[in-house]
Formats: structure tokens, sequence, C-alpha cells
């Protein structure tokens, strides 16, 4: 399995993020299989993120303090007749996080550059 | 007729609902709970999604059975997760010993000793069949006996419910092939013999091993001990469900 350093994120947490932000900000609903879906279409269609894999992920994220989750109001649920959601929003902590992938992601890239100038 | 209804979407969530309970079993109630209920919305949700976008219940339930099966590494090692910081430091050790270890040894133990049964009772069949054996009956029955002692010990250590049971009789071969697998190689083999007799310490050491293999298999014996469910845990998952 994958180490990482402290701090650092995994492609997918990454991508997590992003899909996390995107829906927050359409004002849609952040929940389990609604990234899975947000995520198969950033990657051009393909197949859904397998069950364990997400729901791995997305417990590490809450835990670590990236994500806040909360589950739905089961009458709500109820009313619309389906299982009710956990939903997932991106914290404060976790926009930081995303932002620093981000940054750290383009500097390898430059730096890189510069070693072969 | 919805893709929720179909025949194939049914089966492939039953399948997963299955195996999520399978994952989750003994861990915290609360945090099984809340695996298994955003599992459950997941597979609604992409049966939903699916009739969206008119894919058909067969292609709906290979899709979800390959998201099982890609996850399913990821599953185990969330488990094990949840299993670790749910136990203290000496569980942990404990659990380590008992899940990989001890066990392995034990095992490993066992088939060795049935391999020595098979080679002992092979050579005193040889000797007997050569008619070079004049030491009666006594030890080959003993051995013979020993070694299917040990093979069934090994059978009854195969399943969860009577291991406990397989290394009792394990203890009773141990002390059959080693001791008197030893002495009925004396006679039967050259080799055994001027090791029995050159060696010094050969029979302490014989001695040593039974003793060391029959402390062994007994500390397995009370380790897999099938022990009762408690009354007050089965009353704290009830109550929590």
């Amino acid at each position: 399995m994958a180490r990482r350093k402290p701090g650092a994120l995994f492609p997918l947490e990454v991508n997590i993020l992003e899909c996390g932000l995107a829906l927050q900000s359409t004002g849609e609903d952040f929940y389990g299989f609604a990234m899975a879906r947000q995520l198969s279409r950033r990657d051009d269609g393909k197949g859904l993120t397998a069950h364990g894999t997400l729901y791995k992920a997305l417990a590490r994220m809450t835990e670590a303090g990236l994500l806040e989750a909360e589950w739905e109001d089961a009458t709500l649920a109820e009313d619309q007749g389906r299982p009710r959601r956990r939903l997932y929003r991106v914290s404060g902590e976790g926009e930081i996080a995303y932002w620093r992938a981000r940054a750290m992601a383009a500097t390898p890239a430059v730096a890189l550059r510069t070693a072969f100038a | 007729m919805s893709a929720l209804d179909a025949v194939a979407y049914r089966r492939a969530a039953t399948t997963i609902a299955r195996w999520c309970e399978w994952y989750t079993r003994d861990l915290d109630p609360s945090v099984a709970k809340a695996r298994r209920d955003e599992v459950e919305s997941d597979l609604h949700e992409h049966g939903v999604y699916a009739e969206e976008l008119g894919i058909s219940p067969n292609s709906l339930s290979r899709a979800m059975l390959t998201r099982l099966v890609l996850g399913a590494v990821q599953d185990l090692s969330w488990r094990r997760r949840q299993i670790r910081q749910a136990a203290t430091r000496p569980e942990i050790a404990r659990n380590r010993l008992s899940a990989g270890g001890l066990p392995v040894l034990a095992y490993t133990l066992a088939v060795m000793l049935l391999v020595w049964g098979g080679f002992v009772t092979i050579r005193i069949g040889v000797s007997l069949g050569r008619g070079e054996w004049w030491y009666g009956s006594d030890l080959p029955v003993t051995v013979l006996v020993s070694a299917l002692s040990c093979g069934l010990g090994l059978m009854l250590m195969t399943r969860a419910r009577t291991r406990s049971m397989g290394a009792l009789w394990l203890m009773i071969a141990v002390y059959g092939l080693v001791r008197y697998g030893g002495k009925a190689l004396v006679y039967s083999s050259a080799t055994y013999s001027h090791l029995a007799f050159t060696v010094p310490g050969w029979d302490l050491g014989n001695r040593g091993v039974v003793i060391g293999l029959v402390m062994l298999f007994l500390a397995m014996a009370i380790w897999w001990w099938p022990s009762r469910p408690d009354p007050r845990l089965a009353i704290v998952q009830t109550s929590s469900v």
C-alpha cells in the first residue's frame, strides 16, 4: 500500500476535494454516489469509483478534518422513497489542503525544468 | 419494469450488502451501521442513475459487482484500520500472535509431524517387508496410531470450531511419533541408531522436543478453545441496532 508524507494528499483525495468544491459551488448535494458520478465525469466517463476505494477515502478524509459529514434528515429521505444520504462538505482545512496540493503539484515541474536547464 | 425492481439489480445489491455485512462484522456497531447505510444509499442511487441513463439491469448489475470487486481490498484495509483503532496495544499484540505467528507455527509443525509419522511408518513397513523387524508389534502399532492421530488432528485443526480439539489430538501424536517413532528408527535405521548412540544428549533433545511440542499444542488448544458468546455483548448489539 502506498505510503505518504505527512500532510500530503493522495491523487484520489485531491480529486475528491476538487469535485466536492465543484458540487458545493453549484449547490448540489455532496454524498458518496454523487462523488462517484462526478469523479467518473471528470475522468471522461471512466467507470464509477469502487465502493471500498471511495468510502475508505471519504472516511479517512473526514477523520483528518478535510471533510465534514452529517446524515441527511431521515424524514426527507423517506418522503423521497430512498435511503438517507450521508452528506459531506469540504471543510476550510480541506480547501486549504486542496490549494496546497495544487501548488505542490505545480512546483516539481518548475524544479525539473530548472534542473535540466 | 424499473431497474430497481429487476432481478439482476436486486441480486447484485444483495451480494454487495452481504459482503458489507461480512466485512463490518464485530466492528463498533455505530461504525458498522454507518458504512452499511452509506453503501445501501449508494446502491439505490446507482440504480436510479442507471434508470435515468437507460442502462440495462444486466449492465447495471455488472457495474455494481465490478465496483465491489475493485474495492474489496480497500474494504478489508478499512476494516483492519477500524479494528486497530478500537484495540488497545496489548490487544493488537495478542491479535497479531493469534492471527499470524503462533497458528502458522502450529500448522507448520503439525504438517512436519505428519510427514515424520509417514516416514517412520514407511521405514517400519520396509523393515517388516524385508523380515528385518524382530521387536514385536507394540512399536509399529503405536507409531501407526500416532500417525493417524496426527492426520486427524491436522484435519480437525482446519476448521475453526474443532481446531482446539485438533491441537489436543496432536499432543498425543507428538508423544507417539517423536518418542516411540525415534525408538522404532533405532531398530530400523542405521543412520538414526548411529546418531542416537553417538551424539551426546540425543535422548535429552528428543525429550525436549516432545515437551516443547506438547506445550505448544496445549497452549494452542487453550487459545482456540471455543468461548461462549458474552450475553452482555449480545444485549448491547441488539439494543444498538
